[in-house]
Parts: structure tokens; C-alpha cells; sequence
């Protein structure tokens, strides 16, 4: 180690190489330093361009660009700058274009893109030479002059400090964002048909059959039905967000089961998706989800207050009531409806006068069509579409009718739509609860026996004759109570007369 | 953008670090001699040496007084893992104020494939050299003395150069005649080609009139401004103007400005 070189074995093979330092030489040799993980391959380079950055600009700094001459040129402008910023001491240094980082572009304008930042230090104690072989076989020294560090410039944006802020707040809601990237997903397939028309094509076809396959659903429901459902209907069927709307509140479980179906089966072709979608539709309305039908039973509580509250409360109230909905109802409803509403008007005006002179006619009429309204519902109220909604259709169901009387004759009307509405909403119990209800609707100790007594002694609204029950009654739900009287006031079928605009039953 | 001339891309180079004092003496040398040997000996089994050994020519390379450097030194090698380095080379343009920017021409010079660090042997020239440099370096760069007599290095001047001077060249000038008007505008009209805004003190450079006349004759052609954009200075009046691409906004401003001053 410590013997210099002249005393190789002679067993080793030794090469000998003259060392030159080349003069005269313009070339300035630089080092360009790469982070081993870029990857960089010097041997696979093909167009490759180099310049320095101009930050000319930025060293300017924000002082404002004047024009050098012609109009808004001041003279001398630039030499009096320099001896003002000299008065205070500030000496600014020039722009050295040789200083400035190396740009360097791999592969043309697709291509990688680095920045070369000259280091300092490196060459502070020791100097550095690249060897390369000369043409003699000498060798050649050339000293370098920098360092610069090659690093890759990134193409993308930043986010910036509220985004980067707003995104880690999302950092725990794993299945939301995944789900929002689905959505975004869908969207960007949607908004670049380009790519792959079929899929979307096969999607929205989908998406169409499953609101027909609803929507006969309704009509063969909706034949005979109240001019507010009818009015929905259209509405719906109309515009696309109605739908989706619809859509949307078919409830939870089968929607979510659509997502993941759409993510498993993105790529898939026609057939699939339709394969599939028929099976959700068949799902939806053959077998309903325990979901469903309890959203079915909550609606129908709904809508059953609305109906009890519209006995209990005051009948003038009511009467307000049913008109406000009745003629918002009628706004609502777009034009070309007109002709079926009129129609169906007229049904509900001679309705109306049947129930003012013979009470048994009434009463079997509205039993008619009672059931035929509660199919209505119940459509809509698998769609879950608003809950308000379906219960203020529920209502207008049957108050519509009354209001329309009452533009004709006032008074009368309200309490017979309030005794409608009563019977409305005992239509709307589904099939199965009513025998169950015939057999045991005494037990909420509303007896035909007191009713009739009650009426026998004065006659009464249909308002006082709850409101006698229920300080009796215990823990019966009202709309039980509700139910029970309107069986019971069907079969007493009591005599109806009009006093002072509410209708007083009694029994002769 | 210019491109990188890539026809050495493959070539391998080495990467040498020498110490400082080499790179002195082969900075020295002139191009054409040899500057020192490299030496490779491989002996089967064992990892190559290489050496490097500097001429003769190099070791008498230097000045009165200097320390004689060592002879030979060994090169320990190393690969290049973490880093990719390459060598590239420019020729720089030689004036950097030239209006036109010269193409800087680049060249790939090679990928460094090897390192190696220059180590000197442990020999007495070398020791001598190193404590030499440290005594240098203990050495403090100011010292006392002491002075028999005081220093004067700022003397009294009655004159300055640069005044006199000054005033030579004022006489040589003399005074600064009225000229015919025409002639005074034209000068004007020439100047507010070049710019839109002049100092009154710049007018009178160019122009060379007394500053009376001068501003009789400006107030004639030219706008004052006494608002900040342009405060103080001169401009011409919108309708001797020539240049109309976005002045209009600005005249009416200054016009306002000035039937608010006026």
C-alpha cells in the first residue's frame, strides 16, 4: 500500500496511460447530478434540449414594465431610478444570465422536464477532472467547473393551503369519497361520450326501462284516480329530475346495491347491465324490501294524521285548508291537464251533491273509489318522493273534490270532505288490516252503540263527535279512532243537514 | 431552447477528485505536455490499483518558495449507485452584452461510470506540505505595527480636479445662446419622438437653450404634469402628438390636471 506504484508484482498486468491536461479548450465541463430513482438514462436520450432559465423578470421584481420609448416613456427614466435607489444605500447587483438554473427537456414537449440547480461547495478543498480517453490513447483531464442537481419539475398543480385543508378533512370518510369518485367517474363517461358511447348508451337505456317499468306501474293504478295524483304523475313523468328524484327515493337498500353493481361491472357490456337491471326492477316492485314497506306503513301514519287532524280540527280551518291545497294543487298541475281535471271536477261535483241528498248513496260511491285511491298512494309512496307531499296529495285526494263543491256551495262541502277525507284514509289501510279492524274496532271503546246514542241525543260534527271519544278513549292512536268512527258513521249511516256551514249528523 | 449535441452520450467517463494543490500545478502546465502517468495494475484475484503519478514537469511547476508536492498518490475507485451523473459541456458566449444573444452550443460529454478519489501516499513531502499550509493558514491576516510618525492620507485641496474640469468645459461651452424657435421646436419634437415624458433639466441638456426660453417655448407646445404618473415633467399637447394607440385616456387626464392647475 504504502510502496508507490513501481513495485507491481510481475505477475500483474500493468497499463499505462499519459495524463494531459488539455489548454485552449472553450468548452466549460459541467456535472449533471440525477437522483438514482428518476431513472435517468443518458444512453436513451434522443431529443434532449437544454436552456437556461430566464428569470429576468423575476429579478426585475414587481416593479412596473414601462415602455423603453414611444408613448409613456418617460427619459431617463432608468438611469434616475439607479441614482435614487443609490441615494438610499441600495446598489443593485445585474442579472446574471450565466447563474440561472438549466432547463432540461427529455423527449420533446411530452417529455420529462428537469431543473438543473447549480450546488456550491462541491468544489470548495478539492477540485474534480473528468478523464476521458483521447484519440492516442492518452488520456484527457478536464476540469469541471459545476454541479448541477437535475431534478424533476413537476407538471401537475399543488393544492394549496385551504384545498390541501378541505381535502384532509376528508380523510376519514372512506365511503363517501369512494363513492364520490364513482359519481365522478360516472359523470366524466357522461360528459366524454367519446370514449365509450355503448356503455353510456347501455346505462341510460337502463335507466329508462327502470322509470317505464315504474311508471306502468302507476297507470294501471292511476286510471281512475284523484286529478292531484294524476297531476304528480305527469309532472314526474316530464321532467328528468323528477325521475331521478324518484329514483333516488326508492330507498336506501336498493340503491346501494345498484352502485355496487355499476362499479363491479363498469366495463361490461349491454346485456349485462340490462340483465341486471330487470332483476332490480322486478326486486323493487314484486318483493319489496322490509325497508319499503315500513317507509309504506310510515307514510300511510302520515297521511292518516293528515286526515284525523283535518276531522279534529275546526271545520272552517279545514275548509281554508283543503282550498289553499287545492288550489295550489291546481297550479301546479300543468295546462293540457285541463280537460281531465274538468272532467274529473264534474265526477266529484255530482258526488258531492249525491252525498248532500241521499247519504247512502255517498258513502258507497266514495267507497267506489276509495280503493282506487289507495292504489295511488301506494306508488307513490314506494317512491317515497316527499313525505309531506304524499300526505298533502292524500289529503287533496279528498278534499280536492270537496273544495270544488264548496266554490258552488260553501258550507256544506267541508265537513262532507272532511267526512271523505275520514273515509279516504281508512281506504288507504292496506287490504290485509281491514278485516282485522271489522272484527275488533270496538275494542277502542268506540262502540256503534254510543255513537248512535250521541247522535240520538243532538246532532253533532263529525269534529265533536271525536273529540267525545277521544277524552274517553285510552291509548288508542287517533287515527285508529278515526278509522273506527268512519265504519261505524258508514254502517249508522245518520241523517246529514247543513247548519251555520259544517254538517251536523244525527239520528232520528 | 438549443439542443444537446448527444453524440458522446455513451461514452463512459471518469470522475476524479483531486486534491486542490494538484489542480493548481495542472492548471499551471501547458496543454501539450504530459501531466502526470495512470496506472492500472491488476494482479488476478485482487481488486484493481490504480495510481497516479505526476511528471516531472509538474513537480517543477512552481514558484520560489513553494512546497514541493508529492509524486504519487493512489486512486481509490468507486461505482456510481446512487446518483446518475453525466457530463455535459458549453461554450459559453464570450461577450454577454452582445445585443444578440450568442446559441450557447452544448455538448454531452458522457456518463460517469467510475469514481475515483486521488489520496496522496504517506511520505515526507507530503507531511512537510500539509504542515506548511496549516502554519499558513494559523498565520493572522493583519498584525500590529507600530508607526514613528503620523500618517496624513487626506490633504486639503483648494480646487478639485473634477471642478475644475467642470468649469473648463462650461467656458469651452459658453453661454448658451437663444436659438431661432423653429430650430428649438424641431429639437423638441425630435426629442418627444423618442419619449413622451421629459424633465425640464433633460429638455435643456438636449436642447442646450437658456431654461426661460426653453420653457416659454414648451409652455406653448407642452402639457406640465403636477400629478404623480409623470410628475414634473413635460409632455406634448394631444394634438401635436403622433403616437395615438392608448394615449387618449391618459390626455384626458392630463388635460383635466391641468385645467385644474391652471
Amino acid at each position: 500500500m504504502s510502496t508507490p506504484g513501481s513495485s507491481t508484482t510481475p505477475a500483474a498486468t500493468v497499463q499505462e496511460y499519459k495524463i494531459r491536461v488539455p489548454k485552449n479548450v472553450k468548452k466549460k465541463y459541467h456535472v449533471m447530478r440525477f437522483n438514482a430513482t428518476l431513472n435517468v438514462d443518458f444512453a436513451k436520450w434522443t431529443h434532449v434540449k437544454m436552456e437556461r432559465e430566464n428569470n429576468s423578470k423575476e429579478f426585475k421584481g414587481a416593479e412596473e414594465e414601462m415602455p423603453k420609448f414611444g408613448a409613456g416613456s418617460e427619459y431617463g427614466r432608468d438611469m434616475r431610478e439607479e441614482a435614487r435607489r443609490k441615494k438610499f444605500g441600495i446598489i443593485s447587483r445585474k442579472y446574471k444570465p450565466e447563474d440561472q438554473p438549466w432547463i432540461l427537456k427529455v423527449g420533446g414537449k411530452t417529455g420529462k422536464k428537469f431543473k438543473g440547480i447549480r450546488e456550491g461547495g462541491v468544489s470548495e478543498n478539492a477540485a474534480y477532472y473528468v478523464f476521458t480517453h483521447a484519440a492516442d490513447g492518452a488520456i484527457d483531464a478536464y476540469p469541471l467547473q459545476e454541479w448541477y442537481n437535475f431534478q424533476p419539475i413537476q407538471r401537475y398543480k399543488a393544492l394549496s393551503a385551504e384545498e390541501a385543508e378541505q381535502e384532509f378533512g376528508r380523510r376519514n370518510k372512506v365511503m363517501n369519497f369512494f363513492s364520490l369518485m364513482l359519481r365522478k367517474r360516472l359523470r366524466g363517461v357522461d360528459d366524454a361520450d367519446e370514449e365509450d358511447p355503448d356503455e353510456k348508451k347501455a346505462k341510460g337505456k337502463a335507466k329508462k326501462d327502470l322509470k317505464i317499468s315504474e311508471m306502468d306501474e302507476w297507470i294501471d293504478s292511476d286510471d281512475a284516480s284523484s286529478d292531484s295524483g294524476a297531476g304528480e304523475k305527469e309532472k314526474e313523468e316530464d321532467s328528468d329530475s323528477g325521475a331521478k328524484k324518484k329514483k333516488k327515493g326508492k330507498g336506501p337498500p336498493p340503491k346501494k346495491k345498484r352502485k355496487v353493481n355499476d362499479e363491479a361491472f363498469e366495463e361490461s357490456d349491454d346485456g349485462d347491465e340490462e340483465g341486471r337491471e330487470k332483476d332490480y326492477v322486478s326486486d323493487s316492485s314484486e318483493s319489496e324490501s322490509d325497508h319499503e314497506t315500513k317507509t309504506n306503513k310510515e307514510l300511510k301514519g302520515v297521511a292518516e294524521e293528515d286526515a284525523l287532524r283535518k276531522l279534529l280540527t275546526s271545520d272552517e280551518d279545514s275548509e281554508e285548508e283543503q282550498e289553499q291545497k287545492q288550489e295550489s294543487e291546481h297550479e301546479d298541475e300543468p295546462t293540457k291537464e285541463g280537460e281531465e281535471r274538468a272532467s274529473k271536477l264534474t265526477k266529484k261535483k255530482k258526488k258531492t251533491d249525491e252525498t248532500k241528498k241521499d247519504s247512502s248513496s255517498d258513502f258507497s260511491s266514495d267507497s267506489d273509489t276509495e280503493p282506487e285511491a289507495g292504489n295511488t298512494k301506494k306508488p307513490k309512496k314506494s317512491k317515497n318522493a316527499d313525505k309531506n307531499a304524499g300526505a298533502g296529495a292524500s289529503g287533496a285526494a279528498g278534499g280536492g273534490g270537496a273544495g270544488a263543491a264548496g266554490g258552488e256551495a260553501a258550507a256544506p262541502s267541508a265537513a262532507a270532505a272532511a267526512v271523505a277525507a275520514a273515509a279516504a284514509a281508512s281506504a288507504q289501510q292496506p287490504p290485509s288490516k281491514r278485516p282485522k279492524l271489522d272484527a275488533s274496532y270496538t275494542e277502542c271503546g268506540v262502540t256503534e252503540e254510543a255513537v248512535r246514542r250521541y247522535l240520538a241525543r243532538k246532532p253533532m260534527t263529525t269534529t265533536e263527535l271525536l273529540t267525545k271519544f277521544k277524552s274517553k278513549r285510552t291509548g288508542v292512536s287517533s287515527e285508529r279512532l278515526v278509522e273506527t268512527m268512519t265504519q261505524i258513521l258508514k254502517r249508522i249511516n245518520p241523517l246529514k243537514q247543513n247548519i251555520n256551514g259544517k254538517m251536523y249528523l244525527s239520528i232520528k | 431552447m438549443t439542443e444537446l449535441d448527444l453524440s458522446n452520450t455513451g461514452r463512459g467517463v471518469w470522475l476524479v477528485k483531486v486534491p486542490k494543490y494538484i489542480a493548481n500545478k495542472w492548471e499551471k502546465a501547458p496543454g501539450n505536455i504530459e501531466v502526470g502517468k495512470l496506472k492500472i495494475s491488476r494482479v488476478p484475484g485482487t481488486r484493481a490499483k490504480v495510481q497516479l503519478s505526476l511528471s516531472e514537469a509538474v513537480l517543477c511547476l512552481k514558484d520560489p518558495g513553494e512546497q514541493s508536492i508529492p509524486k504519487e498518490h493512489k486512486l481509490d475507485v468507486s461505482n456510481v449507485n446512487t446518483q446518475s451523473l453525466g457530463v455535459f459541456s458549453h461554450i459559453a458566449p464570450t461577450n454577454t452584452d452582445s445585443v444578440v444573444p450568442e446559441t450557447e452550443n452544448l455538448y454531452m460529454e458522457g456518463r460517469i461510470v467510475q469514481k475515483l478519489e486521488c489520496r496522496p501516499n504517506d511520505d515526507v513531502t507530503y507531511y512537510k506540505l500539509k504542515s506548511e499550509s496549516i502554519k499558513k493558514a494559523s498565520m493572522p491576516q493583519r498584525q500590529v505595527q507600530q508607526l514613528d510618525r503620523i500618517v496624513q492620507n487626506f490633504k486639503p485641496v483648494s480646487d478639485h480636479p473634477h471642478n475644475i474640469d467642470y468649469q473648463e468645459r462650461k467656458k469651452a461651452e459658453g453661454k448658451k445662446a437663444r436659438d431661432d424657435k423653429e430650430a428649438v421646436l424641431n429639437m423638441l419634437f425630435a426629442a418627444f419622438e423618442k419619449h413622451q415624458y421629459y424633465n425640464i433639466k433633460d429638455l435643456q441638456k438636449i436642447t442646450r437653450q437658456p431654461i426661460v426660453y426653453l420653457k416659454e417655448i414648451l409652455k406653448e407646445v407642452c402639457n406640465y404634469n403636477l400629478r404623480n404618473p409623470h410628475k414634473n415633467m413635460w409632455e406634448l399637447k394631444p394634438e401635436y402628438r403622433h403616437y395615438k394607440q392608448d394615449v387618449p385616456v391618459e390626455t384626458k387626464e392630463d388635460k383635466n390636471s391641468n385645467s385644474d392647475t391652471e
